[in-house]
């Protein structure tokens, strides 16, 4: 819950409404992990644009957020 | 508990330098990934894993996941509880220990209606069973010893292991003392605007008067009525203020009383003296029923006098013009009784468990012309309890008259 109210506050402040979130409950659904390599919960999973990002955590760092979802350039080892 | 990243393993084909590093960057992608899911569960931001196993994928949800809901639980205000289906207490909040002064480990195990008074147990065993499927709220009283509190209590379905109900019990106590505020505020409000009411009506008359006096044609006897009218009005305001500061003396235990040997027809024949004229003017017709005997009380003559003439002026005041007005007195035992009757609009029955309480004719008989400040009978009850006695209303309803009578200890 921490982490939906935390990605939401960073969609609107860098996204501006281009984009969407679906919530998946894998209390109910464990098996919906398996598709998306999911291992820990919450994970954000970026779908689009390919490729496929996952970001564990309740996202309260908007920084490393950002970073991982790669909106902002972030310190790169290549 | 394991992580586990899946990795499509080394491969054993030789590939193009491209493709070697394309490969490359997407291990490395997954390697950051790795280490910043090892950092979200380092830092307390993971509240489960999901584990991969034979059955299928398992949920495992880390215990500190759920702090911050048992924390709410059991640090809010409200009480609240967990049911079995059979209305048993599963688990209690401090709150509700706090509310009902008994520990958890007491009330864990009772059934929940018998936190209520034996009147309120079908309700509250009906608001269980309602709620294994839809939510239902009630307002009753809780069991605090041999005290009672008013609650309101929610109840909601929660199925999980054994549980089917879940309760939440907030004290009204703060708000039912505050709405009584409120109540005693607006009285207050209505009072004074009564006050100003009935202090301004006698104005009119004497700014009159006034100007007739004031002017030079007017003619002897108009000079002279005038001068009798201005009189009569201020009077009315004098008696108002002497009510008015009556009782602010008798609920602040400041009036005190010369109390001697009298005989009752003392404070009766002043009370009539000053009742007379209105109850004349109504055109009703006054019966006394009084005793050859002579009675004697130990009383302040005037203060009694006080008391029975706002007793006659409002059997005057509350019938209608043409009325009787019976005014009789007995000894009954240890007691002297004075009582007023009379044929008048009478007391609803709602409104006769509070006729003695202060403002309380401002409330219900606004818009009648009788005036008044509604202090009266509160002011009467003061004084005859000043005086060791009781009074006591009668009314057989709205249009069916009224009596008062006055309960004093007779001296002999």
């Amino acid at each position: 819950v921490a982490a939906l109210a935390n990605l939401k506050r960073i969609c609107e402040e860098h996204l501006q409404g281009s984009y969407s979130i679906e919530v998946i409950d894998l209390l109910k659904d464990p098996q919906l992990a398996r598709g998306d390599q999911i291992v820990a919960i919450p994970t954000l999973v970026r779908r689009l644009p390919p490729p496929i990002r996952r970001i564990v955590g309740d996202l309260s760092n908007a920084d490393r957020t950002l970073v991982g979802l790669q909106i902002r350039a972030g310190p790169s080892k290549q | 508990m394991s992580l586990r990243i899946h990795s499509d393993g080394p491969r054993s084909r030789v590939e193009t330098a491209a493709q070697v590093r394309a490969e490359n960057r997407k291990l490395q992608a997954r390697l950051r990934e790795a280490t910043q899911a090892l950092d979200a569960i380092r830092g307390g931001g993971v509240d489960a894993f999901v584990v991969g196993g034979p059955e299928g994928e398992r949920v495992y949800v880390l215990e500190t996941a759920n702090h911050p809901y048992r924390r709410m639980v059991e640090q809010m205000l409200q009480g609240a509880a967990t049911l079995d289906r059979g209305a048993q207490v599963l688990y209690v909040n401090p709150s509700l220990s706090r509310l009902t002064g008994a520990p958890a480990e007491e009330l864990v195990g009772r059934s929940f209606p018998s936190l209520f008074p034996a009147d309120q147990r079908d309700v509250l065993e009906d608001l269980v069973r309602r709620a294994r499927t839809t939510p239902a709220t009630l307002e009753s009283r809780l069991l605090v010893g041999a005290v009672e509190v008013p609650v309101h209590v929610a109840a909601n379905p929660l199925a999980i292991e054994g549980t089917a109900v879940c309760v939440m019990i907030t004290d009204l106590t703060a708000e039912r003392r505050s709405t009584a505020l409120e109540q005693a505020d607006r009285r207050k409000d209505e009072f004074v605007a009564t006050l100003a009411h009935e202090l301004r009506n006698p104005l009119a008359p004497i700014v009159n008067s006034a100007s007739i006096l004031n002017s030079s044609g007017s003619s002897q006897s108009e000079r002279e009525g005038a001068g009798k009218g201005i009189d009569r009005q201020a009077r009315v305001m004098g008696r108002l203020l002497d009510d008015l500061q009556d009782v602010s003396r008798i609920t602040q235990n400041r009036l005190e009383l010369r109390k001697e040997r009298i005989g009752l027809r003392t404070p009766l024949e002043m009370a009539l003296e000053t009742s007379r004229p209105l109850i004349e003017a109504s055109g009703h017709e006054l019966i006394l029923e009084l005793p050859a005997e002579p009675l004697h009380i130990r009383a302040d003559a005037v203060r009694l006098a006080q008391v029975f003439a706002n007793l006659l002026n409002n059997a005057a005041k509350y019938t209608d013009p043409g009325g009787r007005i019976w005014l009789s007195a007995m000894r009954d035992g240890p007691h002297v009784l004075v009582a007023v009757r009379d044929t008048g609009i009478g007391i609803s029955r709602e409104a006769l468990p509070r006729i003695f309480e202060m403002f309380s004719q401002a409330d219900q008989a606004v818009g009648r012309s009788q005036g008044g400040l509604g202090i009266g009978l509160s002011l009467a009850r003061g004084l005859v309890e000043l005086h060791g006695g009781s009074i006591e209303v009668q009314s057989g309803g709205p249009g069916r008259g009224s009596e008062f009578v006055v309960r004093l200890p007779a001296a002999d």
